[in-house]
This record gives C-alpha cells, structure tokens and sequence, in this order.
C-alpha cells in the first residue's frame, strides 16, 4: 500500500483558490515559478554556451512547485536555508535577479565571490542563509538560527529546505526531536526529488520521510504533486500552523528529477528511465500551474503570454546588468586569510 | 583585591559576569542545566538566565556545532559543552566547517562560538585520550588551555567577546586546582603565554595540566643546580611565538611536554618548525604520552610522560 499522501489524523485540506486573497497570492506563485524557471533556462544556455567559471550548477527545473510556493509564503524575518538547488527560494524570497546573474557570470558583485555553491548563499537582509555541501550539517543549523528566533515573542518561523538524500542522514531525526522538545518554529521541507545522484528512493529507505517524521508527534503532511495550486492549500496551512502555535511541522513533497544530477560533473542520466522522466516531464510544475490557474479563470492566455515576455526581458536585462559588471579576479578569489 | 578559588568557579564567575553583560551569549550541552554541569561550571546559570539560555540537551554531540553556528550567524554567541574530548569527532564535520564557513558565505557574517572541552581525566581510551593533533591542523580555529582559575576566567571572558570560532579546552584535573583570582573585571588574550618559571638552562614548554608535571620536574632539578625555565603556552593555535623563539634563544635546549603520543603532525611539529627555521641550531626533544589510548585512572599514569625520564634526560643535555 503505497503511503502517499500521508496525513496527520485529523488534518484537514482546505482547497486551494476559494479566496480572493488566496488568488492574489497564486498569481504571485506562478509569477515566482515563471521568473525562475527563465532564470535557469537562461543557466542552462549560458553552460552550453561554455559561458559558466565557477563549475557547480544544480538546476531545479521540474520540481520547483513547492520550493517557489513555500518561499513566496514567507514573510520579511523569517529565516530560511534552501538546498542546493536553491535559485527558486532565493528568487522568490525577492532576492534581485542581477545579483545571483553575477554570481552565475563570475563578478565580483556576485553573493558568495565565488567562494560558495552559486545556488546558495547568504543574504541576512532577506532571511537567506545558505547551505552546507556536507549534506545534513544543515539539521543542526536551523535549530540554532531557531534558537534566535524564539529569544524574543514573534512570529517568525524558520524553514529548512532539504532533499531525500540529506534526509537519510541520521541528523535529520535528532534535530526533529529536538525541535518538538523545545517547540522551535521550524517547517521542515522534504524536497523528495527520488534520486540521491544515481541511487533511487527504492534503496534508501524503508519508510517515506513523513512517515517517520510522523512518529515525532508533530504536524505531518505530504503530497506527490507539481502543481503550485494543489501544494498551496497544504503548505498555507502549516506554515499557518508554525507561525501561530509556535511549533514545528513536517512537509514532504514528492516529485521527480528529470534533469541531470548537475550540470558539470554527473551529467549521465542513464540509470533513469526513459519513459519515466518522460511522465514526469509532462506533469511539468509550471505547466500544470498555469493549467491550473487558467481553467480557474485565474489568469488568461494574454496574461500568460504577457506575462512570460516581461519576464523573458526582467531574465535577459539581469545577465546584461551582471556582464557588465567586473570579473572576479585571482588575486580576489585568494586575498582574505582564513 | 584577589581571592583565592578553584578553576571551576573562576570559569563560572566569568559566565555568569558574561552573560549577564551580553544577552546573546546562550549555553548548550549535557547535564549543563538543573545539574549545573558535570564540573559545577554552569552551577546556577540555569536559575538566574532561564532555560532559554541555558539549554539541557539530550546526546546529540553529531548537532552541537551546527546548532553553534547556526545560532551565530543569527547573531547570538553560543557556548556548547563536549563532556569528553572525544566526542568531538561525532562533529568533526562540523568543526571544519565552522572554521571556514564565514569565509565560505563571503564574510556576510562572524561566528562567535565558543566550543568548551573537558579534556584528559580518568574515562579511559575512548574518552580519555587527546585528539589535539586532529584539530590543531583544521583551517580558521582557535584553540586554547588555560592551567590556572586567572587564565581560565580571563581567557573564557576573552573568549566569549571574541569573534572568531574558538575550542575551549579544560583539562578535569584542573578544575579543583586553586589560585588567585581578581576580584575586578578583566581579560587574557588569546595568543599569549605565560612563564611559570624563569630559567637560564633548559627549556620546558607545556600546556594545561602537565604545567604541574613541568613544575615537580624543575623543583627536582634545581637540587642539581639546573635552573629550568617553564612556558605555559596557554593558546595552543595561534602560538606565542614571540615566547617561544625568546626562551629557545636564551637555553638553547627545548623540551617541549604534551599529553600525545609524538606524532609528525601534532603541536611538536608547529612549534619545531617555527623554533628550527628562526634558530637552527637549538636542541629540540618532545616528550610525550606512549604509543597508547589513555588507561582509566589510576593506571593513566602509566601512559602519561614520566618525570624520572624526563629529568635524567634533562640532566643529560644540560651537561653535554
């Protein structure tokens, strides 16, 4: 019996599109969906191109429903820490397109001066910390940038991205425990994309994440979906629930990877199937959005059209910003002492 | 006006004179809280700050310094404690990372952690035994040992306004060890050494408790007319290099005392180097545990350096 969805007793869906509020927040998702996908188009071009320096790219594209939904719901101190595929929580977080187009190019303008993963750094202004290439140090990161958050009566939330690779890693389950001992503001976020590199799902684990996490005594729930609509009515709500009774929550999604591991190093695809991908392909997030949201009569085929080239110009205008600006030098890249 | 109290109350002094200056400063580990620490070094901490500052945890060393530098990039200044030296390794990954990572996020933020260690004692191989050399060789930390209640408050009160990631390493047989401590507020910087022991022919350079080895060592030698000179190095990274490279050239002889088996890559090594490419021609000699984990007590005196072997070598060298 396959466990998907999974719930916790008691829990209740609330369909998504029922308020005019609930509308207004959609067309801002999909506008953030929209944005990031060009945005990664644009990277994926520009590492055909052979225009790329720093030779570490993770692209997103096909599971990014959730990661832009969720990111687009947080609100100004929250904090948050996005995975390595993390151009969608960075953009929708409203961290400006010319700056990460630079950090992409190689500038010395760029977040990290290219010294981090491009996909993810540090933005303190927008509540955007940024995430460890040792997968699973991040479990014990947001319980501590929690602990701040708890000092003083707010409320902010704190909100780990992760994938089902990091989440085998046993720090997973002592950090959970821990945010239920101490009632940490912490929504949880599986990305459960199947693949830890070339290792599926089926050999890494027993149960589904949220299944296990269910046993923590805490708010669960997941959903396999790439529609932003759907994912909307469930990660409102317990982002609803972190923010009001202070406590932590547990969301997977499961999704699929249908592109390469990344875009230098593991770029064979051969241990995944054809066909597979080929499905999940056509349950693609931004397609089954705009679905969504044009046979709600939330947006219309002029919107769409409108709304893709203004946001084809806001992608092609940051790179053009970021390629005037100056390349990182060597001498740069080495100065600062440890 | 100076008192006179142990290395763990001068270590709860400064806590308590710390956190109540600096509200960001939280504490975490176990048995920290309602039992105030195996070593009594948080006693009443809990009471006076409240539970969200002072943190019981459960056996989660493998989340300590990703907790830490999570909490610090946040802003706060987190204190975990390790109960065993050991136990470090369960966050190794972590205590690399914590001494590149402000470097790694482009330097958008310090991390202020401090890292407390109950180094040496009587728990045996597996928990007893130093693993300096380990972390002495990891990029962006700071590591230090104070051996006397002054040194301890002051370095931990340094310590916690500092900036940078630090290990704070208390060795348990010191922690009943008395001395004369100021009443009035004040600080030891990190990166200074202190002579135990001023001498003119030998020249011992230790840490931590084996500064009392060093001193029983001296004491004896003084019968044979040999005068020893003693140098705590009280930070183990950075050295005080300008101490050590001042008593090399005055005696020409250094030994230099630790609590590890010798090892190409350990302290021996740093402190080697730097005294050999300054003054070549100086004799240099380690005297370490033996080639063993740490024996439970009373038997860890047997792996510890012996003193009767450290004074005839002493003997032999000052006369050649």
């Amino acid at each position: 019996m396959s466990p998907w969805p999974f719930k916790k007793d008691g829990w209740k869906f609330v369909p998504a599109l029922k308020k005019q509020n609930d509308r207004k927040l959609l067309i801002k998702i999909w506008h953030n969906l929209l944005r990031t996908r060009l945005f990664e188009k644009k990277v994926q071009s520009l590492v055909h191109g052979g225009k790329i320096k720093k030779q570490w790219i993770f692209s997103g594209i096909g599971q990014e429903s959730a990661q832009v939904t969720i990111s687009t719901l947080l609100k100004n101190g929250d904090y948050s820490i996005s995975p390595s595929r993390g151009y969608a929580h960075a953009i929708s977080r409203g961290f400006p397109l010319n700056y990460i187009a630079a950090e992409v190019l190689g500038k010395k303008i760029g977040p990290l001066r290219g010294r981090g993963p491009s996909t993810s750094f540090t933005a303190l202004k927008y509540g955007i910390f940024q995430h460890s290439n040792i997968l699973g140090a991040d479990f014990g990161t947001i319980v501590g940038l929690s602990l701040d958050i708890v000092r003083v009566k707010s409320d902010r939330i704190a909100v780990l991205f992760f994938g089902d690779g990091a989440a085998t890693r046993p720090q997973l389950w002592s950090a959970l425990n821990l945010s239920v001992l101490w009632k940490l503001p912490i929504l949880w976020v599986c990305e459960n994309n199947q693949y830890s590199l070339s290792t599926h799902i089926s050999q890494t684990t027993v149960n589904s994440f949220s299944k296990t996490a269910s046993a923590y005594k805490l708010a669960v729930d997941s959903i396999e979906s790439n529609d932003a609509t759907e994912i909307f009515g469930i990660v409102g709500q317990l982002i609803e629930l972190v923010r009001k009774e202070r406590e932590p929550a547990f969301f997977e999604y499961k999704t699929y990877r249908v592109g390469s591991h990344d875009s230098f190093f593991m770029t064979d695809q051969s241990y995944q199937d054809k066909e597979v991908i080929a499905q999940w392909t056509a349950r693609d997030p931004l397609k089954l959005t705009e679905k969504s949201l044009y046979t709600n009569h939330i947006i219309d085929g002029e919107t769409i059209l409108t709304t893709r080239n203004k946001f084809n110009d806001e992608v092609e205008s940051a790179f053009c910003w970021g390629e005037n600006q100056a390349d990182l030098t060597v001498e740069e890249l080495m100065h600062e002492k440890i | 006006m100076n008192r006179l109290i142990t290395l763990s109350q001068a270590l709860n002094e400064s806590f308590f004179e710390e956190m109540e200056r600096n509200e960001r400063i939280l504490i975490l580990g176990e048995d920290i809280g309602s039992f105030g620490g195996r070593s009594k070094v948080t006693k009443g901490l809990l009471k006076k700050f409240g539970k969200e500052r002072v943190r019981d945890t459960p056996l989660n060393e493998e989340l300590f310094v990703s907790i830490a530098i999570g909490a610090a990039q946040a802003g706060l200044r987190p204190v975990v404690e390790f109960a065993h030296g050991t136990l470090l390794t369960l966050a190794t990954s972590d205590i690399f990372r914590m001494g590149i990572w402000r470097w790694i996020c482009a330097d958008r933020f310090s991390l202020p952690i401090v890292i407390r260690v109950k180094v040496g004692g009587m728990a045996g191989p597996e928990l007893a035994t130093s693993l300096l050399s380990v972390f002495i060789n990891l990029m962006g930390i700071t590591i230090v040992a104070p051996s006397t209640p002054y040194q301890a408050k002051g370095l931990l009160k340094f310590s916690l306004r500092s900036n940078k990631p630090i290990i704070f390493l208390e060795n348990v047989w010191l922690y009943p060890k008395t001395g004369n401590v100021p009443s009035d507020d004040y600080l030891y910087p990190i990166g200074v050494g202190e002579f135990r022991k001023k001498g003119k022919d030998v020249s011992i350079i230790t840490y931590s408790a084996l500064n009392d080895l060093a001193g029983e060592v001296a004491e004896e030698l003084t019968r044979e007319r040999i005068s020893v000179e003693i140098l705590d190095l009280v930070s183990l990274k950075p050295l005080d290099l300008e101490k050590i490279i001042e008593t090399a050239q005055k005696t020409k002889k250094v030994i230099i005392l630790g609590d590890e088996p010798t090892g190409p890559g350990g302290l021996f090594a740093h402190i080697y180097i730097h005294i050999k490419e300054r003054l070549p021609d100086t004799t240099i000699r380690f005297f370490g545990t033996k080639q063993l984990p740490m024996l439970y007590s009373p038997w860890h005196k047997y792996v510890m350096p012996e003193p009767e072997e450290l004074i005839r070598y002493i003997k032999l060298i000052s006369r050649g």
